[in-house]
């Protein structure tokens, strides 16, 4: 009856929100929400820096899915 | 640094240590002298060995020919060298860690919050279960910065929460093993569980504090603190679980979650709506409503985690 939610499960959920945010395309998303263009900014600086780490850390994550179920 | 050193000591000293244990492994304790960089006493120095060397032939009945060996061995110069080359490495190791702590783990705000005593200890216990007497929930300052928890109850302190937390896993654990449902990996998955929901908590509630753009002198271990409290309540109640089955849980769980409920509102209310509480008016405006509202939700969530995260555990 436990909902086993893990810090495990926390980060993996962190994990795949920040990679949505990060492979989200700018102007799609903007013609159907129209926000802040200084939130969009910022999301932009900080997707082109978190790219690298982001692929790292993405497989990482899916060689221990793969190991570990 | 400690285990560092103990290692080192270990392994310079081992049939000095296989024969006194006792005598080498205290610590000593010198809390007036004791550097306020260092969480622990340092028992790699060269008194300690001093003190071990000099209690040895003293007295504890030992055969006079077990110093024998001993003296054979330092007299090794290889295993001299091996002995000051591990305590240096101990030194090098130790001053590293010294200069490094502080960027990770920030110490010295540790350490406030943890100077506690056992007289604070009871009545912060009894305000968690009973807060409604309770007057002026001010923490006193002391020329810019807070007064330590030892002097002052309404100061958040971090010993309660850590050792509440503790206790619940260890309670869960009991109460899991009452229902032969227990296993050893569930301990771990309890512990990480309640983890996870602290870590979102404390997350969701300083985004909408930055979303709310509210100004407070509330920092994060403050806040970790005041969330760690509900703890308590959870242990009673399943305690009281265990021992009257579901009546006795609910009762118990209900008195507990108004009671944190008030705390938490009482608390929170004078670190983000300080001007206004501070005279006590109720708060109009839109801002202050916005302010009251996360209050009350952060309050709110309290007795819902508390329900959620405990009852699994009674049957």
């Amino acid at each position: 009856m436990v909902m086993t939610f893990t810090l495990y499960s926390l980060l993996q959920a962190a994990l795949l929100c920040v990679s949505a945010i990060t492979m989200l395309h700018k102007e799609r998303f903007l013609k159907n929400i129209g926000i802040k263009s200084q939130l969009m900014n910022h999301i932009q600086s900080v997707t082109t820096v978190m790219r690298m780490p982001l692929i790292i850390v993405n497989s990482v994550a899916t060689v221990l899915l793969l190991l570990f179920g | 640094m400690h285990p560092a050193g103990l290692a080192a000591a270990a392994a310079a000293g081992t049939p000095r240590l296989r024969k006194w244990p006792s005598k080498r492994r205290i610590p000593v304790s010198q809390p007036g002298m004791a550097d306020p960089h260092q969480l622990f006493d340092d028992t790699s120095s060269a008194q300690s060995r001093g003190y071990g060397a000099q209690q040895a032939p003293g007295g504890l009945g030992y055969p006079a020919a077990s110093a024998t060996p001993q003296a054979a061995f330092l007299a090794d110069p290889v295993s001299n060298m091996a002995m000051a080359y591990g305590s240096s490495l101990a030194a090098q190791g130790k001053e590293l860690v010294d200069k490094n702590i502080d960027r990770f783990i920030p110490v010295t705000k540790l350490k406030y919050y943890f100077a506690v005593d056992t007289m604070y200890v009871g009545r912060k216990l009894g305000l968690l279960f009973f807060p409604y007497l309770h007057q002026d929930w001010e923490v006193q300052y002391q020329q810019d910065t807070p007064v330590a928890p030892r002097f002052d109850i309404n100061a958040p302190d971090l010993y309660i929460p850590a050792m509440a937390f503790i206790t619940y896993v260890l309670v869960a654990g009991l109460a899991l093993g009452t229902q032969d449902r227990f296993s050893p990996d569930l301990l771990g998955l309890q512990a990480s569980s309640a983890l996870a929901w602290l870590t979102l908590e404390v997350v969701a509630i300083l985004l909408s504090l930055y979303l709310v753009t509210v100004n407070t002198d509330l920092t994060t271990i403050d806040l970790v603190a005041f969330l760690g409290y509900k703890y308590v309540g959870m242990i009673g109640g399943v305690l009281m679980g265990l021992l009257f089955g579901k009546t006795g849980y609910y009762l118990v769980l209900g008195w507990c979650c108004v009671a944190i409920f008030v705390f938490m509102i009482r608390t929170l209310r004078l670190k983000i709506l300080a001007e206004a509480a501070a005279e006590g008016v109720p708060v109009r405006g839109a801002r202050n409503q916005l302010r009251m509202y996360l209050t009350m939700a952060v309050a709110a969530a309290q007795p819902l985690l508390m329900y959620w995260l405990t009852f699994h555990l009674v049957r």
